[in-house]
């Protein structure tokens, strides 16, 4: 059980992801629930460098409709 | 000199001719001014995420541009003014531009890349039905798709056949989808401790 509980790490530090790109929605969508909601940092890992510009990305993909902005059943 | 990047939607529903009419007079527009287009691409026709003006479809266009700040004004009166236009987003380009050949899938080296076409791959009702099985109980699943990694790259260098290829991306995809539900498994004991605390 301890062993589960294993310290969750930045997906683009681990990636070496510098610039994250609001057109690749494929890869943003798994930081978004099926509400389509952004993934809060205490439950993705990602430190706060990252998740703040995964946040601006994610609502500039909103903007031109690449991703929703609230959704039934997203995914 | 700046590098801006601007993002547009056509309406798709008008004819070829007036769509690249649309596309080409937004390029006409930075390169009068003294711009210089550092990188095109016509995404094509895609679903929108939500309806705009009743449409579901919708024709992207990425432009990265190096250009005086006055083009900005200029261009938001175009897009306002051209009726087709249905979207824009104009942005300072932050990123590397030497890596801009690349998109959409830059700023995504080796296993990151791989898992977002297999997953695309998919068709959309199976990726949700799949994502929701795996969050009802990702623990077994967890478990059980971890000697698959081990397999899964010894075939991939030899296997010329196609069956084997598809074969290799349904196991990454399950393995990272193990992956994505990992951290939420173990978010809830966490979660109590810091109320504990």
């Amino acid at each position: 059980m301890v062993k589960m509980r294993r310290r969750k790490f930045c997906y683009f530090c681990e990636n070496k992801i510098s610039y994250i790109d609001y057109k690749d929605e494929r890869s943003l969508r798994r930081f978004v629930n099926e509400r389509g909601k952004i993934i809060p940092r205490r439950t993705s890992g990602n430190c706060a460098k990252h998740q703040r510009a995964l946040t601006t990305s994610i609502k500039r993909a909103r903007m031109i409709a690449m991703m929703a902005f609230e959704s039934e059943s997203y995914r | 000199m700046r590098i801006y990047e601007t993002t547009f939607i056509v309406n798709p529903q008008t004819d070829d001719a007036s769509i690249d009419r649309d596309v080409t007079s937004v390029f006409n527009l930075i390169t009068a001014d003294g711009g210089k287009i550092v990188y095109e691409n016509r995404m094509g026709t895609r679903r929108l995420a939500y309806p705009i003006q009743k449409l579901t479809q919708g024709y992207y266009t990425t432009l990265v541009y190096e250009s005086e700040p006055e083009i900005l004004p200029k261009l938001e009166r175009h897009f306002k003014l051209g009726e087709t236009y249905m979207r824009h987003l104009t942005i300072r380009f932050e990123g590397d531009v030497s890596k801009l050949g690349q998109i959409p899938e830059y700023g995504a080296p080796g296993e990151h890349t791989r898992d977002g076409r297999s997953r695309d791959d998919r068709p959309s009702d199976e990726k949700g039905v799949e994502g929701r099985r795996s969050e009802e109980k990702p623990a077994p699943e967890a478990t059980a798709t971890e000697p698959k990694v081990e397999t899964e790259t010894t075939p991939t260098t030899e296997a010329p056949a196609v069956t084997a290829e598809t074969e290799t991306t349904t196991t990454e995809s399950d393995v990272k989808q193990a992956d994505d539900t990992a951290p939420i498994a173990t978010n809830p004991p966490e979660i109590t401790e810091e109320d504990e605390l």
